[in-house]
């Protein structure tokens, strides 16, 4: 832990305080980072299914260029409105946000995405749920991608 | 798309803005008087920093290195759970459930606190000037260094930053099992929600948590303990059964500014 920075904290708290709740910032953690002058590293993306993927096997359907040359840090959020026959468990979400997925317990269908050392791929795996197969026909979704400027090497600040 | 039931949001516990501190103004505007968005860094801001990046495999029991639980993602992990999924924790360890990369943050979720955040996310590269700002670099990296990952804070960049975590501590009496945060920004934010444990019950993982536990709450359909969020709200359930009466929501905004493409693509 480096014994220099800059550490502020809350009113009538004490700077040298080992309370983490009396200080407001401090830079004894490494904040994570987006450069916003790299185009593409906060973005949007909607994706809309016209045909269906194959069957049971994760398909790429969409990929894009973080601008790094190494696998940094991403974060998605996702907002899926699954289609009328995305079939799932009784009682189930189809809609969600975040990282959700149609059905917990069994991975019928889902999208996911996953980063490389250069780009975003977004996948999509249309599954059955027996006896049925469901179709991504009418599925939207948007996904938000946050691309740090970090990357994935391991470290410890603590 | 609505959540299945709506309850009443946790009583408001708003911290205000510090009237001392560090802020830098974008160029031609006055630090004294103008708005957050025109900032270009404020300490104020509840950015958020990393603690520890481990690979990591399910069963693992990692000491996180701070004194109360924290939030900590799987960046990457099981296809059928995408990317950033929570991981357990109490007040020393990590337990993820789930084999890839784990990177930690300093989020305590048992504090109940909401920061007073309310402007939108301002595309601003323009803005920024070369010739001033903040920066501190690591230990050992250059202050010169070009590469932003040599640096611990540099004002050209913008963190997401904690909007609010809720708690136990102002549920509403309407719904005393419920912690539920409503969002006023105004687009959809990253929603979390945790579940107390008492201590030596078992992790998803099977280890034994131990002080201040809590586990993750998937948004997954079916899943126990489960967070609810349509984007906006987010609400998960004080398990009797699970805890002395413990559960946390952790609500992350975007950062203050940052620029934002948009595409739309048919499969």
């Amino acid at each position: 832990m480096s014994d220099y920075g800059i550490k502020v904290s809350h009113k009538d708290k004490s700077v040298l305080s080992d309370d983490h709740s009396d200080i407001l910032m401090s830079t004894q953690f490494p904040f994570a980072k987006i450069d916003p002058t790299m185009t593409d590293t906060f973005r949007t993306t909607s994706l809309i299914f016209l045909n269906d993927p194959p069957s049971s096997t994760k398909t790429e359907v969409y990929r894009f260029a973080h601008g790094y040359s190494y696998k940094p840090m991403v974060w998605g959020l996702w907002e899926i409105n699954w289609g009328p026959n995305v079939l799932t468990t009784p009682n189930t979400e189809q809609n969600g946000y975040g990282y959700i997925i149609n059905t917990t317990a069994f991975p019928s269908s889902y999208l996911s995405y996953e980063a490389g050392t250069t780009d975003i791929v977004l996948y999509a795996y249309r599954g059955e749920f027996a006896p049925s197969l469901s179709s991504l026909i009418g599925t939207t979704a948007t996904l938000t991608t946050y691309v740090f400027v970090d990357d994935l090497t391991e470290q410890d600040y603590s | 798309m609505p959540i299945p039931v709506a309850y009443k949001d946790n009583n408001s516990n708003l911290i205000e803005h510090s009237d001392y501190g560090i802020k830098i103004a974008k160029t031609q505007y006055n630090v004294e008087n103008c708005a957050d968005i025109d900032l270009v860094f404020n300490s104020s801001w509840s950015s958020i920093p990393i603690v520890k990046v481990k690979n990591v495999v399910s069963g693992d029991v990692v000491p996180h290195g701070l004194s109360y639980p924290t939030v900590a993602f799987m960046l990457g992990g099981s296809a059928y759970r995408t990317v950033m999924y929570g991981v357990d924790v109490d007040s020393v360890n990590l337990y993820p459930s789930d084999t890839g990369v784990m990177v930690v943050y300093d989020v305590d979720i048992t504090v109940d606190r909401e920061y007073p955040y309310t402007q939108t996310v301002a595309p601003s590269v323009d803005v920024f000037s070369n010739d001033y700002g903040i920066k501190v670099a690591k230990h050992a990296d250059n202050i010169d260094s070009e590469d932003m990952r040599d640096f611990i804070l540099h004002s050209r960049c913008g963190s997401p930053m904690v909007l609010a975590v809720k708690t136990e501590e102002t549920v509403n009496d309407a719904n005393k099992n419920i912690v539920q945060y409503t969002s006023q920004m105004g687009y959809p934010t990253l929603n979390f929600g945790y579940s107390g444990r008492i201590q030596g019950s078992l992790t998803t993982s099977g280890r034994a948590y131990g002080n201040l536990g809590y586990q993750f709450a998937p948004q997954g359909g079916g899943a126990i303990p489960i967070a609810f969020t349509d984007g906006y709200t987010v609400y998960t359930e004080i398990h009797a059964a699970f805890s002395d009466s413990r559960a946390s929501v952790v609500c992350l905004r975007n950062p203050m500014f940052s620029t934002t493409n948009s595409v739309e693509v048919s499969y």
